[in-house]
């Protein structure tokens, strides 16, 4: 395992490690002991540009934390295509979503990776990320809408998935019912975000808002509502255009205890009222 | 039928010339009649009514023929609609005498009536028309308007939206909960006058509007009332008035933005636009003055022919059949006609209780109605009892047709009349008939919810609403079937005590296990409060109870829109009161598996993990059966996992994985202890083992745990069952 790789540190060792990784087979397992946080700064509802680590005030538990990294739109992303295909999601609806999912991966930079997760009551992880969006698309292309929903245990799958390799998780979790058939319950996979550097997009076309609310809340991610799943790629695509615009904010924490939960705080001094957007903390993991 | 060729009528067609397959299987003609309702077009007489005069007997005698003419007054608005009145005064004015016409407005405000005045009628006609407000802004006829859920349908989507109309901008211009009001009130309407219509002479229905319901929300309405018309035997003709130029559009926009196409319109499962092409109608969308309408129906009509055949046992199945109708005439001619009929189990010995509203006599000689064999006056007591008597149980035959079509006031009046029954005939007797009848009106509710709404319960009852939803998700708003009621007042009158009959307890036991796995949790609630009223210590009744209020604990249940769940508690109040039931049940026999392992789950979810460990315990202890104890180590895992033993959960999910290796639920339980643990290269091995897991349609890639609800429910249901062969077969003897 490259459990050292997975710090993150600078830029250059970060990419480095990256590239080594490529080389090798991926597995789902990922670990940091640095804290990362997605940041998404706006002014006016458009992304601010061209921050240093300067601007980035961060407080673990109130602690005030040395920000070690700050980049924006640099590292690849590893998304998470999670999309219910559940009896719900036919006919047309399920159309619209091969389409859309087509239309995202059209998206991803040669150095992103993508994996494919649906979802009925029966969970299927379509293989590892990977670069070959290709093989992502066509996995999609296969799949037959049928069964009840299995929100939760899917994203906890996804979570798992999108930490497998270096590089930014994105999990896009589109869903359009209730979990009617998932083992876990809300707050046990509120408590798996906490744990994961992962950024959850939910993008709803009816039902389950509250629950994709609660998961983009506590990633610091966003939840829209897509008015007809003819909206779907547009949403997709504006979602993953946002995540780009995010600064990844690093730091190892000091002076705070490992376990437990710890709060979250990023201020950003910027010129001009700006908003900031940012997962509220995260659960220290025993050493 | 209508035959033609090109706009010429064809009138002299023979039977001899003509095959009807029947789901692609030839089919004897009984009778081929001309029957043509003649319209002079233009004001001119129309060359063939003299035809009508004569009596175009070539093979059968023409039936009477209705025609009602309906105004659907809240999408029309009286200023907008002067020419199509003009149309449809001149349309009413050339009907010959002897078509029988009834003009009725949407929604309904009287009695059907039919006239045969013709100033009366045009008279009343004016009336509707002036009566007309529409209801919103007028944006019926594309896309945005009224959309709940825009995703359900193409109409409801941007596509199909002029690009210079916003779907918001739209959307605002009516609230969707007026249009979901408006469309249900439309269809339940229009399923009324199906009804009354049914059963008699052939009848024409015009139906002008400024837009029919489509929308996924009113699917199950729309689905009752396509089912309806196919089982009456009208056609239906539908005229749209064009309303989309009376929107104003921002500057620069084009002028006239196109509705959705008809064909779109058709190519949706939720439209009631399925209505002529189902019945053979005419149809016209974005209409003016409806003068092209008009003039089509006025073909249509006057080349109509009465084909009619006997349908075999095998078509009597209450399920839609294909017809299709072919000539060997050559040239090809063209012929339009209903696509489907449906027919019922027919029952020689039972007499039939005709009751509906209206004037609707009895069919003369129908294409799929069987005759009467019996018109001996019953007082309706009587009627009911020989309804039950000979009703199949678990049937969707003619006698639960018959009797799903009774009227509030029959039923009281054959209810009213037990009392003297009961003085007359043996009390084993009285109580058969009762539990008969119990079963018959369950029958009503469970096999024909088409028609189960018609009786919507005497005004002390009140009506109980249910929302239905699918994959948790909600998309209509329906009503409880009155006949869940009305069988639980007549078990009430057994005698000497309904509580002491175990047949009854057996009929409330099968029929709640029934709703819960059917997951009709609004008319499960009522049902089961009755039950334990009656039953208040039965250990069946008690678990069903705890089995019902855990599942409304769910997501699914708690996840309703707020108007939707009034009769359910939060998710705390839920389980608490599963808890209650579920426990009663144990202390009845503590070996009742399912409730001891539903026991288990509540009082964990409650937090109780000591009461949780003792329920799952007692059966983990004697229990070999495998479902059962993959079930017990799951629980077992979730206790021991919330009170931080992760070893001991760790182990218990793999004995649950050892029973069911293709299962999903203990290698998602077994990621989740691992990460919390902090090992996430173990967490990420379970996940391997999930991706690994045949495909969801592989056979093998089942899980219990997503049986575990329906499961626990399934020896109650088939009680049901059960219950209803006995009573077949006591029939036979």
């Amino acid at each position: 395992m490259t459990r050292g790789c997975q710090l993150v540190m600078p830029l250059l060792w970060a990419v480095l490690c990256f590239s080594l990784r490529a080389a090798q087979a991926p597995t789902f397992a990922s670990r940091t002991n640095a804290v990362r946080v997605d940041v998404l700064v706006t002014s006016s509802d458009r992304p601010v540009m061209g921050l240093g680590t300067d601007a980035f005030e961060v407080r673990d538990n109130g602690v005030l934390q040395r920000v070690e990294l700050v980049s924006f739109d640099q590292i690849p992303l590893n998304l998470v295509l999670t999309l219910d295909v559940s009896a719900s999601v036919s006919g047309e609806r399920m159309a619209h979503l091969r389409q859309a999912a087509t239309g995202v991966l059209r998206d991803l930079r040669p150095a992103d990776r993508a994996a494919l997760v649906t979802f009925s009551n029966a969970v299927v992880v379509h293989g590892k990320l990977t670069r070959d969006f290709a093989a992502v698309d066509t996995a999609m292309s296969r799949v037959q809408p049928e069964g009840r929903t299995a929100l939760l245990d899917a994203v906890h799958a996804a979570l798992v998935v999108g930490e497998a390799d270096a590089g930014r998780p994105l999990v896009l979790v589109f869903s359009d019912g209730v979990d009617t058939a998932s083992w876990l319950t809300p707050g046990e996979l509120l408590r798996t975000t906490r744990r994961s550097d992962a950024v959850i997009y939910g993008v709803t076309a009816r039902g389950a808002a509250t629950l994709l609310r609660d998961l983009g809340r506590a990633t610091g991610g966003n939840v829209l509502h897509a008015a007809a799943t003819t909206d779907l790629q547009t949403v997709f695509r504006s979602m993953l255009d946002e995540f780009r615009h995010r600064y990844l904010v690093s730091y190892t924490p000091t002076g705070v205890t490992s376990t437990g939960w710890h709060t979250i705080a990023v201020k950003v001094k910027a010129p001009g009222r700006v908003h900031v957007e940012a997962r509220p903390g995260y659960l220290g993991e025993p050493r | 039928m209508r035959v033609a060729r090109g706009d010429e009528p064809i009138a002299d067609l023979d039977p001899a010339e003509m095959t009807l397959l029947v789901d692609d299987a030839p089919r004897p003609i009984v009778s081929l009649i001309y029957s043509p309702v003649v319209v002079a077009s233009n004001g001119r007489a129309d060359p063939s009514r003299r035809d009508v005069v004569a009596g175009a007997t070539r093979t059968g005698t023409p039936p009477a023929r209705r025609v009602v003419l309906v105004v659907d007054r809240e999408s029309l608005n009286a200023s907008e609609t002067g020419q199509l009145q003009t149309r449809a005064e001149r349309f009413v004015a050339q009907l010959p005498g002897n078509v029988r016409i009834a003009v009725a407005t949407l929604p309904l405000g009287s009695t059907l009536r039919f006239e045969s005045d013709r100033s009366a009628l045009l008279a009343a006609l004016r009336t509707a028309f002036e009566g007309s407000a529409r209801q919103g802004a007028g944006l019926e006829g594309i896309a945005g308007f009224g959309c709940i859920d825009e995703a359900a349908s193409a109409g409801c989507g941007t596509q199909g939206i002029h690009p210079a109309i916003r779907a918001p901008e739209a959307r605002a211009m009516n609230t969707p909960a007026e249009w979901l009001v408006r469309g249900k009130r439309t269809l339940t309407d229009l399923q009324w006058l199906f009804r009354t219509l049914a059963g008699g002479p052939p009848s024409d229905i015009v139906i002008m509007s400024g837009a029919l319901p489509y929308q996924s929300a009113l699917r199950v309405e729309i689905d009752r009332t396509l089912a309806m018309a196919r089982t009456a035997d009208v056609r239906v003709h539908a005229v749209e008035l064009a309303n989309i130029g009376r929107v104003s559009l921002p500057e620069g926009g084009p002028e006239s933005p196109p509705p959705l196409s008809l064909d779109s319109l058709h190519e949706l499962n939720d439209a009631a636009y399925g209505l002529p092409v189902e019945t053979g109608g005419v149809q016209a969308l974005g209409t003016v003055s409806g003068a092209a309408f008009f003039e089509q129906l006025a073909h249509e009509l006057s080349s109509t022919y009465l084909l009619s055949f006997e349908p075999t046992d095998t078509d009597r199945d209450g399920r839609p059949h294909r017809i299709e109708i072919r000539s060997s005439r050559r040239p090809p001619l063209t012929i339009q006609a209903r696509k489907t009929f449906i027919a019922y189990p027919s029952s020689p010995a039972t007499p039939r209780t005709h009751s509906a509203p209206g004037e609707a006599p009895p069919p003369e000689a129908p294409l799929t109605t069987t005759s009467l064999t019996s018109r001996r006056p019953l007082s309706r007591t009587d009627a009911w009892v020989a309804l039950a008597r000979s009703h199949q149980a678990g049937a969707r035959d003619r006698e639960l047709i018959d009797v799903a079509q009774w009227n509030s006031g029959d039923l009281r009046n054959a209810l009213n009349g037990l009392t003297a029954l009961g003085r007359r005939v043996p009390t084993d007797t009285l109580n058969d008939a009762l539990l008969r009848g119990a079963l018959l009106h369950a029958d009503v509710a469970l096999l024909a919810p088409d028609l189960a709404l018609q009786f919507q319960g005497f005004p002390e009852w009140g009506a109980l609403h249910t929302v239905e939803a699918t994959d948790g998700q909600a998309f209509g708003v329906s009503v409880v079937s009155a006949h869940w009621h009305l069988a639980r007042a007549l078990l009430d009158r057994v005698q000497p005590r309904p509580d002491e009959d175990p047949r009854v307890l057996r009929w409330y036991r099968g029929v709640g296990g029934t709703l819960l796995a059917n997951r009709q949790f609004a008319a499960a609630l009522p049902h089961l409060d009755d039950a334990r009223r009656l039953f208040p210590r039965d250990r069946d009744i008690n678990a069903l109870c705890g089995l019902l209020h855990e599942a409304l604990a769910d997501a699914a249940s708690q996840e309703l829109p707020g108007d939707a769940k009034a009769a359910v508690g939060t998710s705390h109040s839920e389980l608490r009161a599963s808890r209650q039931y579920l426990s009663r049940a144990v202390e009845t026999d503590p070996h009742d598996d399912e409730a001891q392992l539903h026991l288990g789950r509540v009082c964990h979810l409650l937090g109780d993990d000591e009461a949780a460990v003792a329920a799952v315990s007692s059966v983990m202890s004697r229990t070999r059966d495998a479902r059962k104890r993959y079930i017990g180590e799951l629980l077992t895992g979730a206790i021991h996992q919330a009170t931080g033993r992760l070893d001991s959960a760790r182990e218990s999910f793999e004995r649950a994985a050892g029973l069911y290796p293709m299962a999903q639920a203990p290698l998602v339980a077994l990621s989740y202890i691992a990460r919390e643990a902090g090992d996430r290269s173990e967490s990420a091995r379970y996940i391997e083992q999930l991706a690994a897991l045949p495909p969801p349609a592989a056979l093998e890639r089942d899980d219990p745990w997503w049986h575990y609800q329906s499961a626990a429910v399934a020896d109650h249901a088939s009680v049901l069952e059960t219950l209803r062969a006995e009573l077949r077969d006591r029939s036979t003897q």
